[in-house]
This record gives structure tokens, C-alpha cells and sequence, in this order.
């Protein structure tokens, strides 16, 4: 039943003119589909007979094996469909990890610890055999297998392609096979796992069952030695976690612990872990009273923060102090989303494990001088997974001890709390939404008056200052935003600069309110 | 319900169900060419992985979804495009006017509402309001949290209601467009 126009007009919609004229090109759509899916199923087979014919010796024999079209099962006619990887179902881990080699190995740096089981597990595969740098060599392709208790229950959920880092673009779609370089060789893997449950007959469920699993990861990689081509087979074990479909929080995500050292956000925060550049940028002013929000906001400069805004989520922001090298407290932060927020009371870090853990770290957050970084756990839109995480900092901040007679007033710091946060968020709006003139203005909210920080925009409220607080938005010059609150001589100017500006933005805006 | 061999089930969506998947597809993209190619990759995505075949309605199910991830897909791609067009154009921002052929229609109305959302926001409230999804099942489908539904939900809302009236809200969905997380 229609409920709402939408709804009507998602029902209406197949009746349109437009919609009654279209047909759908089914002989098109079958052979599309008939390719896609010989192009899945068939690709490991075509890497592996180019092997078969320039290789020599038992490994080439070997890769035959694990990249056959399939074994017959017991409905020879759907077996023959499944990729050849399904041809290890139901094998015992020793007949599928290839021999150790002591001059060899398979290194993976980074590696997905945990990913839904609908997800991608994704790892820099980094492969060694003991030949000279310069001597050049090849990757045939990535293998995993899923192992639980010594039985191979998974496999990869594609073709065990060789990752040719997007060179197929360049050769305007010309198929390649592989990619030569120097020792060692690096590839960037990114695959699904599937569940074994599926094969032979497609009756069981694709996606392995939430739990942790042995995972074997194995190459093929060849090189040009003294006596022509040399094929050798690698693989390591790891372990990987599959949560359900929903993506609960992985390992790898969660909080930073109590007392961990500030190495471990140094590293976070380096290039070298944060290879997409996007660097982050704050405001810190420098003091704080204790058991107040942090007199800071960030953002990401212009071009990161359209990567940001276009391509990723912000699954949470953090901001973390340390002294002496070791992590004592965070905050976490205000607002919901856009790349730019602010963060609120810093709390003892020991607090909040206190609730599931012993804390083994963390110091009383009292008065002086601390770092604070601002750690942020990041996931591409749309797309499942644990994400990843980035931070930025050091900063230094002072937290001073409240003056006893303040700290002792009529009012509750809990009004205070709220301004500020409430003033941080309409702060951390009024940058998302730019492009619209910005006003502050005096507004009723049920009994009471206070500020509320408006868009001219139908239901375009971001914010509310509740009384007795009154305050002003006040805009610069389209790229600065600032809330202003203020109760009685205390006077809090909350500051966040836009690093982008969008095109529409006004050049000027400026609008106060009073209580 | 009886199982359709792959052949089958394209067969009988085609013949009985292309309509209402390109009025679904117009919809979401609010362009015809869009819905049409939509459609057919749809399609393509949903039988080249089937090897058994699906119940009639499960069939419409999944080509449904490989539209909306189709179109999510592409929503990606535009959007580093979306964030420069405007120094190449300006004229492109506004959402096309409909053209004399359309009839005055509900579709038409809110084709031409959704076009000012951005697509995620677009993609949350066809799957919300007009397929009754619950937040939960619009999160699931998209790849997103449920919180991440909701923030595109509200201020889907928020732009939508002044074209559209009065849109149902969602027991779960916040009812400010700002609201600051409480620390303590």
C-alpha cells in the first residue's frame, strides 16, 4: 500500500510511458553474463597453462594441481562449474601447504586481521626466494585457504590473478598475465573468502560462519635462473577472524589502549602508514581546564578532505593525551560527520577500561602539560570491512586545575559542558554546509529561550545553545566559521576553518544574537 | 515456492518485470540512459553468478539489489568528478527539467525532489520510503552503520519535505539534523 509519495511513485514508476517502452535486451544479458562468468571460473586456469608450457619440473605439476579446473564431484555437471580453487574443499591442511623452503618465504605487511564474512581480506604480499635483487622474477597469483581444525573449509572467492598494478589500463585492456620485476616481489591482494559449505551441489551457505580460522596464504612465483625458468611454490599461515556480515569492530580497531606508548600513534600518524597523504590538521589554543572539552577541532586540508568527503566514512575520531610518552586519556568526539569535528572532555582512559579490563597504564588527568593526537578510524563508503586507522599529532596542550571558588560555583559545569559541545557541533555544521548563508539567531525551544543556530533552509537547524547561554555565529570570510557563547563574563570563541571552499559559499555572512 | 532454472528467471523478468525494475533503476539515478544501463548490469551481475537458478520473486530481489550497488558503484566513481565540475560548468548542477513528454505524475514530482539529494542520501530514501525498509535492512544493504543510515535519512528528509510534504519518520531516526554526542 502507498504510504508516502515516494512510495506511490516507486509503484508508479513501472507504469510510465518510459518504463513500458523499456525492454530488456535478454540475448545481451545472457552473454554478458555467460562471459563475466567464464572470465571468473576460467582465468586461473589459462595463468596455469602458460606455466605448463615454459616451466619445468614437479612444481609446475604441483601448480597444475592447485589451479585445475576442478575435480569432478559428486554432480559432475555443477562441479565443472566451479573455479578450480573449490578443487581443495574437504583437503587436509598438510596436502595443500606447500613444502617450507629455507631460502623462501611469504611475508604479509599489512595483512586484514578480521573481516566480515562478506568482506575482502586484503594484505601487501611480499615475496622472497633467495635470488640477487637484481634477478627478476614473477608472482602467478595469490591462494588462500581457510583451515579449521586441519580441513581446508574455504577458499578464495575469485581467480587467483597476478596483481599487475593496473597496467591493463594503460594497454588499453590488453589481457596480461604478468608483471616482471626485481626481488622481492610485492603484491597487493584483495579477495573474498567463500565458504566451502557451497561445494559441490550449491545447496549450503557461500559465507564462512563467525570464528577465527587458520589461514593459508600461498604464491607461485617464478624467475630466470642459470638453467632457464625456476617456478617455486610458497605459502605461510596466519590467522584471520570472520565476524558476521554486519561488520562488528575488528581487532586491529580497537581502542588504543590505556597507557600504550605514543610510539604506537607516532606510527599511526607517519607517512609511511598513511600512504594516501591525507595529513591531518588542527587548531589547538593551547589550555583547557580540567573536566572541560579540548580547546581544539581538526579538519584535512582541501584535496584530502574531497577524498575524505567523496570516498570515505569516518567511523570515529579520538583525541588522546599523553605524558611522558604514555597514553593517559581521551575524548571522544562531538558531531557525527563531514571532515572536520571537534572533540569533547577529555576522560582518564582508566575509566572506560575499567568497565571490561584491568587497565594496565593511564595517570589522573590533572592540571599541566600533555600531547594530545587525534586518532582516526577510517572505512572506504560503501564497502565492508573493519577500515583502517590514521592519527595526527602531537600537539601540546596545558589542562589547568579549575579555581576552587569556580569549581565550587552556583551553576553545575555540566551547562557548561553542554554549551561548548553543543556550540562545537553547530561550530563543526556550519562548516559542512558553507554553500548556505550561515545565521544565528535568538529562538524559542519549548519554555526557554536560547541560541539556536539556524540554516535559512527548510529544517535546516544545526545546533542549540541552550540558556543561559546566548552566542553568535559569526562568518569572515566564507572559509571561517566561529561560535561565540557566552554566559555572564565567560566568553568561549569556538573556531574551525574551512580548508575547502566550496563554490557557492558566500564571500561574507554575519549574524549575533543576544538571549 | 517452485525454483526457475537461471534461463528461466531472466526470461520471466524480462517479460513481466522489466518495467517496474527501470522505474525502480529511473528512480534511483533519475535519468533514463542511467536506468537502462542500471538495469542491464544489474542483470548481468545477478546471472553470471547463479548456477541453480532462484524462486521467481528471489530473482527480482537480487537483481534489485545489484541495481542499488550498481548504482552506489557509479555514485563513487562520480563523485571526484562531482567535486570539480564546477570549474567546468555550472549549468549541469541543476536538476534537469522534466521534459515535455512527461506527464505531471507522483514519479515525475519525486524524481525531480530526489535529484537534489546527493546519491547516498537518494539511495536511503528510495530503500526507506518507498520500499519500507527498516533502517537496519537500508544499512545492510548499502554497506553502511545504522547511524550512517540515519544521518542520510534525516537530511534527506529535511531537503524532501518541503517538496514533497509531510514524509513518515522513522521511530529510529534522529529528529535534529545536528546532535552532539555526549561524553559523559
Amino acid at each position: 500500500m502507498s504510504e508516502n509519495p515516494i512510495s506511490r511513485a516507486l509503484d508508479e514508476a513501472g507504469d510510465e510511458p518510459d518504463a513500458r517502452a523499456f525492454t530488456v535486451p535478454v540475448e545481451l544479458v545472457r552473454r554478458s553474463a555467460a562471459k563475466r562468468r567464464a572470465l571468473r571460473s576460467a582465468g586461473a586456469a589459462a595463468v596455469a597453462l602458460v606455466v605448463v608450457g615454459g616451466a619445468a619440473g614437479g612444481v609446475s605439476a604441483g601448480l597444475n594441481a592447485w589451479r585445475g579446473d576442478g575435480p569432478a564431484g559428486p554432480d559432475g555437471g555443477v562441479a565443472a562449474d566451479w573455479p578450480g580453487q573449490f578443487s581443495r574443499c574437504g583437503q587436509a591442511l598438510d596436502d595443500v601447504l606447500p613444502a617450507p623452503l629455507s631460502s623462501a618465504r611469504l611475508i604479509l605487511d599489512p595483512a586484514t586481521v578480521a573481516l566480515p564474512a562478506d568482506g575482502d581480506w586484503e594484505a601487501a604480499v611480499t615475496a622472497e626466494v633467495g635470488v640477487a635483487g637484481d634477478d627478476l622474477g614473477w608472482v602467478w597469483g595469490t591462494d588462500l585457504l581457510v583451515v579449521r581444525d586441519g580441513v581446508v573449509v574455504g577458499v578464495q572467492d575469485g581467480p587467483s590473478v597476478p596483481d599487475v598494478g593496473g597496467i591493463e589500463d594503460w594497454l588499453g585492456g590488453a589481457a596480461i598475465d604478468r608483471v616482471v620485476a626485481p626481488f622481492p616481489l610485492t603484491a597487493d591482494v584483495t579477495l573474498g573468502l567463500a565458504s566451502c559449505d557451497q561445494y559441490p551441489d550449491g545447496e549450503g551457505s557461500p559465507t564462512l560462519t563467525p570464528g577465527t580460522y587458520d589461514l593459508v596464504v600461498a604464491q607461485t612465483v617464478s624467475y630466470l635462473g642459470d638453467e632457464g625458468q625456476v617456478d617455486v611454490r610458497l605459502g605461510t599461515q596466519t590467522t584471520v577472524t570472520v565476524t558476521d556480515a554486519t561488520g562488528v569492530p575488528a581487532p586491529g580497531l580497537q581502542p588504543i589502549a590505556c597507557g600504550a606508548t605514543a610510539d604506537e600513534l607516532a606510527h599511526l600518524a607517519s607517512p609511511e602508514w598513511n600512504p594516501q597523504a591525507f595529513p591531518i590538521e588542527a587548531e589547538v589554543t593551547g589550555e583547557a581546564l580540567v573536566g572541560q572539552p579540548l580547546p581544539m577541532a581538526f579538519s584535512v586540508p582541501a584535496g584530502a578532505a574531497d577524498f575524505l568527503s567523496g570516498g570515505l566514512e569516518i567511523l570515529d575520531v579520538r583525541g588522546l593525551l599523553t605524558r611522558d610518552g604514555v597514553v593517559g586519556g581521551d575524548a571522544e568526539r562531538y558531531g557525527e560527520s563531514g571532515p572536520t569535528a571537534a572533540v569533547g572532555v577529555p576522560q582518564d582512559c582508566r575509566a572506560r577500561e575499567a568497565a571490561t579490563s584491568e587497565p594496565e597504564g593511564g595517570f589522573p588527568l590533572g592540571g599541566g602539560e600533555y600531547d594530545v593526537w587525534l586518532v582516526l578510524d577510517l572505512r572506504q563508503l560503501n564497502m565492508d570491512g573493519p577500515g583502517f586507522r590514521v592519527a595526527g599529532g602531537p600537539w601540546p596542550v596545558t589542562l589547568v586545575d579549575r579555581p576552587a571558588a569556580e569549581a565550587g560555583g552556583s551553576q553545575p559545569s555540566a551547562d557548561e559542558d553542554d554549551a561548548r559541545a553543543l556550540a562545537y557541533a553547530a561550530a563543526e555544521s556550519a562548516v559542512l554546509r558553507c554553500e548556505e548563508p550561515v545565521d544565528g539567531t535568538a529562538a524559542a525551544m519549548g519554555t526557554s529561550t536560547g541560541l539556536a543556530l539556524q540554516s535559512p533552509a527548510p529544517g535546516g537547524t544545526w545546533g542549540w545553545v541552550p540558556p543561559p547561554w546566548s552566542g553568535s555565529v559569526v562568518s569572515t570570510d566564507g572559509r571561517t566559521r566561529e561560535v561565540r557563547v557566552q554566559r555572564g563574563p565567560r566568553l568561549a570563541v569556538l573556531r574551525i576553518r574551512a580548508t575547502s571552499r566550496p563554490p557557492t559559499c558566500p564571500a561574507s555572512s554575519r549574524s549575533t544574537s543576544s538571549e | 515456492m517452485s525454483r526457475q532454472t537461471a534461463e528461466d528467471a531472466l526470461e520471466t523478468l524480462a517479460r513481466e518485470r522489466a518495467g517496474a525494475l527501470f522505474g525502480y533503476a529511473y528512480l534511483l539515478s533519475g535519468n533514463r540512459d542511467a536506468a537502462t544501463d542500471l538495469v542491464q548490469e544489474g542483470l548481468v551481475r545477478t546471472f553470471s553468478r547463479t548456477r541453480r537458478g532462484f524462486a521467481p520473486d528471489d530473482a527480482e530481489r537480487y537483481v534489485r539489489r545489484a541495481i542499488l550497488s550498481a548504482y552506489l558503484d557509479g555514485a563513487r566513481r562520480a563523485a571526484r568528478w562531482v567535486r570539480v565540475r564546477h570549474l567546468f560548468t555550472s549549468s549541469d548542477d541543476e536538476p534537469a527539467a522534466a521534459s515535455p513528454e512527461d506527464a505531471a505524475t507522483a514519479a515525475v514530482d519525486v524524481r525531480l525532489a530526489l535529484l537534489r539529494l546527493s546519491p547516498a542520501e537518494r539511495a536511503v530514501a528510495v530503500l526507506r520510503y518507498g520500499e519500507d525498509l527498516p533502517v537496519a535492512e537500508v544499512a545492510s544493504r548499502m554497506g553502511l552503520a545504522e547511524g550512517s543510515v540515519k544521518r542520510y535519512l534525516s537530511d534527506a528528509r529535511r531537503k524532501l519535505e518541503p517538496l514533497l510534504g509531510p514524509l513518515p519518520e522513522a521511530d529510529d531516526e534522529p529528529t535534529v539534523a545536528v546532535t552532539p554526542r555526549r561524553t559523559r
